[in-house]
Parts: structure tokens; C-alpha cells; sequence
């Protein structure tokens, strides 16, 4: 199977308070194939949540090379790159980004809306996922209304309507409490399987991480296998 | 998608951004209603002195010497007269003494007679009975430039005013011109059109050179005006730009959030702009629509005081310019505010 992500010698570092810079990613590494779960385990501020977002173009490493989804990162036009984000990839934030004056419906319809989706087409796909998701009774409420479980899973919705090839999750049950949390991982996991998308999720929970095909360890910079 | 967007967060009710919506919808509406009715009671007005300048002070074109015929030949269906005048004392008042011919079509207002407080035509004032009985004074140019009085008994229907307004106003009586004694200059007036520039050789002159004075100072009045108005709509650009500011604060990561999803900058950026747009256009229109409504009140009540039909209307060049400008500051604001919460936005998302 082909590789939808392919990181090579990625370097990120930030300004040190002190002077300097401080290395968070050291050369790393990574490869994922077309429908493989894979998640990166680590502690908190080891890099993770930032190597996350180098990957899902959000962000530029120092130096090394990304490849996504065939496209070689540093040649993509912002045209292409926006290309990626619209029909290539989904994510899946930690405090669940919602537009806030858009029902759950609404919200978990907009990338297809963005893609170019007819309204009635959207609407009855993104419907779909939020009852696979358990959320068809709650598909009319604002933001505002629902719990933080049911805000993630209509996160979780819209990261996955239109089937990307690669979603990114970054600690996608780090604000919830633990039995929320423990539905919130096994819709995401399960969903994203449904759909045969990639998943690359980080989390410090070694229970969430364990349930990935691959789980890797980001320690001083480098991932190893666990 | 770009205006479901728009029309949503036009008047969301995330925060407090529906009440400030509705408050800059209401700024613009008062704003603009009261800038119509403004500009409109002032032109009103000004019209009616600049109309009072040109119909009785100095018509809007004055040739010295008796060319009626020839000027009513070149530019028929304007009104065309010959008249001399001069200063004199009549019943104790001041008057400027108009000697002139039955072509005068009139258009005072009768301060003292039979008929006060009307608009007369000349016919009129001539048809009407001879109340006023006086002694008038005349002056009148002696040699070496001296003013020598004479006496005359002389029966008037009235004496007339042009209402411009107290600092302006003059008193007028009215003589048939061949009652004119000899020794006052005879003109020729046209009314309705300057043709000053276009007849060359007669030295003839507009009502805006022989009223130059008194026409600057109109137009400066009515710049001042523009400027206190102008400044009402700054104040109001300058709570429309805070609004703008607070919205694209509260939504920096909705901003990003688009973005994150593929949707252009562009696309994003039309979206937040088109939903003020939307609220300043409800504004525009609320305050055109409260201005067609206390228009008709504020008309009657100038009618009520100056006795001639106050027919305001809407000053549309105004009202475009107003609701252009407005539009324009909401476009640069917008485009301000956007471009710093897009460079922030997603920096924000990411925690840096």
C-alpha cells in the first residue's frame, strides 16, 4: 500500500525565553500508509501536538521534506495546498472548533459545502455521519447546546463527511471526562475505519494510543515504535 | 455559501454581536434619516433665498440699458424686462424703488398692503387697488456725485419683502416704468437662465457676480453644514470600525477554522465583509425609509411658517455619497481587520 504521509528529517524549533532556540522536533521521521491508524504517544509539550500540525500543512518545519498524499509539500502552490485541505484531509482539534452560529448539521456538512457539495446532498451526507456518530437527534442544535462529547463527535463528523484520504487528530479526548472520552475514541477510530481514511491522532493516554495499528513514542524530539 | 455565511453572522447571537449589530444598524439609520432631512430642509431653504436673490435682487442675468427686445428675441420663453431702481423713503420706511415694465413676473411677498403675507405676481400688484398713498423721497445723483432729494406723491399697492431672512432681507416697492424719472439707469433682466458668459459686448453680469457676497456666504453656510454632517458620519465610521474590530476579534478561530477546512482567503474575507455590508445596508435602508416618513410633518411645519408650499424631497446625491462612504469604510475596515485575524488566526488554533 502507498504511503498517503511521508515526514523525512523534520526539524522544528522555537525561540528559547532564554536566548536560543529550543529543539522541539529533531529529524523526525514518519510514514503512514492509505487507511493505516497510527498514534503518537508522548508527554505533554514533547512536540507533539506540533509535529501534528507540520504534518497537516498548518504549519512549516525548519527543514526536512513532507510528502502528502503524493504531493511534495514544499512545491505545492497555495492553491494546492488549500486543494489538500478541502478534499485531502480532515482534523480534529482538541477544543472542538465549531462554528458556533451553525447547528451540528450545519457544521458537519461546511467542508462539503467548501468542496462544492450541492446543499441537499451535503446536508444529507453530513447526516449520515452524525447518526453513525449517534448525534441524528442532536443535528438541529447549536454548538452552544451540546455537551463536550457531542461537540467532538461533530467535530469527528466534519473532520470525516467527505471520506479524506488522512484525518489528523490532535488529542481529540484531552478535554473530556473519561467515559466521554472512551466514546469519543472508539467513534473516531471506528468511523474513520468505515470510512478507509488514515487516521494520525496523538494523545498522552497510552490506553487511546494502544488502540491504533501503530502506536509511536515522540521522545526528545524522535519517534520510535512502542 | 459565501452569503449563507455572510447572513449568519450578520446578525449572530454568539456573545453580543446581534445586539451590536442592531445598534450600528440603528447609529446609520438615525444618522442617515437625519442627514436627509438636514440636507433637505437646507436646500429648502437656501433654494428659496437663492430663488428670492434671483426673482427680485438681482435676476439671474442683468445687461445695462434697454435690450429687452433683442434678448427676448435670442432666448424666448424666458422672462425678459426692462426696470430702473432706486433708494427712497416711503411711509417711513427704507424701500429700494423699482421702476418697472409689466413683463415682471413678480414672486414677492407682501410685507404692507391689501394682500399681506401673499405671494404676488407684478400683474397681480398691479391689478391691485391702490392702498398706499405716500410721500416718496427719491435720491437721486446730482453733479459732482452728490444725492440730491426730491419729492413725489406717489399711490403703491404694497411694500414688499423677499423673506431671505432678517440679516438679508430688503423692502421693495413697485412703480410702472414709465413713472421713472429721468437719471436712473434702465437694465435689462432675464430670469431663469445666466447668459452672462454667452452674450458678449453688453457687459452683462449674473446674479452670482452682482450678489457675490451674499451668494459665498450661503455656500459657506451650507459647506459648515456639510462639515457638521460629515463629522456626524465619522463618529459613526468610528463606532462602525470598533464593531468590526470586536467581530473579527471573537472570531479569529472560526476564521481559521474556514481556512482550516480549504475555503480561500478570499472567500472567507467576502464572507465577514458581505455580513456588515448587510447590516450598514439595513441601516442605509431604515434611514431612507424613516426620512420618506417625517419628511411630509417637517415640510407642513416649514409651510406653516414660511406660507410656501415646502415640498421637501430626498437629496439623493447626498444620501449616495453618505451611504457610498459608509459602504467604503466598512469595505477598508473590513479588509484591515481581516487581513490581522487571518495572520493571527491560525497561530492561535495552534497554540503559539
Amino acid at each position: 500500500m502507498s504511503d498517503v504521509l511521508r515526514l523525512e528529517n523534520v526539524w522544528k524549533s522555537f525561540p528559547s525565553p532564554s536566548g536560543g532556540r529550543l529543539v522541539i522536533l529533531n529529524g523526525v521521521d514518519l510514514a503512514v500508509k492509505a487507511g493505516e491508524v497510527v498514534s503518537i504517544e508522548g508527554k505533554s509539550g514533547s512536540g507533539k501536538s506540533t509535529l501534528l500540525y507540520i504534518a497537516a500543512l498548518l504549519s512549516t518545519p525548519d527543514s526536512g521534506s513532507i510528502s502528502i498524499l503524493g504531493h511534495d509539500a514544499s512545491s505545492l502552490s497555495l492553491k494546492d495546498m488549500l486543494e489538500i485541505r478541502r478534499s485531502g484531509t480532515g482534523f480534529v482539534f482538541q477544543s472542538s472548533l465549531l462554528l458556533s452560529d451553525f447547528t451540528a448539521l450545519e457544521n458537519a456538512a461546511m467542508p462539503l459545502l467548501i468542496q462544492g457539495w450541492k446543499r441537499k446532498d451535503a446536508d444529507e451526507r453530513a447526516m449520515e455521519m452524525l447518526s453513525m456518530l449517534g448525534l441524528a437527534d442532536r443535528s438541529s442544535h447549536r454548538p452552544d447546546k451540546l455537551s463536550g462529547g457531542e461537540r467532538q463527535r461533530v467535530a469527528i463528523a466534519r473532520a470525516l463527511s467527505s471520506a479524506p484520504p488522512l484525518v489528523f487528530a490532535d488529542e481529540p479526548t484531552g478535554s473530556l471526562d473519561e467515559k466521554s472520552a472512551e466514546c469519543v475514541e472508539e467513534m473516531l477510530l471506528s468511523a474513520a475505519r468505515t470510512a478507509g481514511s488514515a487516521l494520525v491522532y496523538v494523545t498522552h493516554n497510552p490506553d487511546f494510543a494502544s488502540m491504533a495499528d501503530r502506536t509511536l513514542l515522540l521522545s526528545e524530539g524522535r519517534l520510535s515504535d512502542v | 455559501m459565501i452569503l449563507r455565511l455572510a447572513f449568519r453572522y450578520s446578525f449572530s447571537s454568539i456573545g453580543r454581536h446581534r445586539e451590536r449589530s442592531f445598534r450600528l444598524a440603528f447609529s446609520v439609520a438615525v444618522s442617515i434619516a437625519a442627514v436627509i432631512i438636514v440636507i433637505s430642509i437646507m436646500e429648502f431653504l437656501q433654494e428659496g433665498r437663492l430663488d428670492r436673490i434671483r426673482a427680485v435682487r438681482s435676476f439671474d442675468t442683468v445687461i445695462p440699458g434697454d435690450h429687452a427686445e433683442d434678448i427676448s428675441s435670442m432666448y424666448p420663453g424666458f422672462p425678459v424686462f426692462a426696470y430702473g431702481e432706486t433708494d427712497a423713503l416711503l411711509s417711513g420706511h427704507a424701500v429700494k424703488l423699482r421702476f418697472i415694465d409689466e413683463d415682471y413676473d413678480g414672486g414677492l411677498i407682501m410685507l404692507a398692503g391689501n394682500q399681506e403675507g401673499l405671494v404676488v405676481s407684478y400683474p397681480v400688484m398691479l391689478s391691485l387697488p391702490e392702498s398706499h398713498s405716500a410721500s416718496l423721497l427719491l435720491l437721486s445723483k446730482g453733479r459732482s456725485g452728490r444725492m440730491l432729494p426730491s419729492s413725489e406723491d406717489v399711490s403703491i399697492s404694497g411694500i414688499y419683502t423677499t423673506e431671505m431672512g432678517r440679516e438679508f432681507d430688503e423692502l421693495y416697492a413697485f412703480l410702472p416704468i414709465e413713472m421713472m424719472p429721468e437719471g436712473i439707469d434702465v437694465y435689462t433682466a432675464l430670469k431663469g437662465k445666466d447668459i452672462s458668459s454667452a452674450i458678449e459686448g453688453m457687459d452683462a453680469i449674473s446674479w452670482k457676480e452682482s450678489e457675490s457676497a451674499l451668494y459665498s456666504a450661503f455656500m459657506l453656510e451650507k459647506m459648515m453644514m456639510y462639515t457638521v454632517l460629515f463629522l456626524l458620519f465619522i463618529i459613526i465610521a468610528v463606532s462602525m470600525k470598533q464593531t468590526i474590530r470586536i467581530f473579527y476579534r471573537e472570531r479569529r478561530s472560526e476564521i481559521s477554522e474556514l481556512l482550516i477546512l480549504g475555503m480561500e482567503r478570499s472567500r472567507v474575507r467576502l464572507s465577514f465583509l458581505l455580513s456588515f455590508l448587510i447590516v450598514l445596508a439595513i441601516g442605509i435602508a431604515l434611514g431612507y425609509l424613516l426620512s420618506i416618513i417625517l419628511l411630509p410633518p417637517a415640510g407642513r411645519y416649514l409651510d406653516s411658517i414660511f406660507h410656501r408650499g415646502a415640498g421637501l424631497s430626498v437629496p439623493y446625491d447626498g444620501f449616495m455619497i453618505l451611504s457610498l462612504f459608509l459602504l467604503i469604510a466598512a469595505l477598508l475596515f473590513s479588509a484591515a481587520e481581516s487581513r490581522k485575524a487571518e495572520s493571527t488566526a491560525l497561530e492561535e488554533v495552534r497554540g503559539e
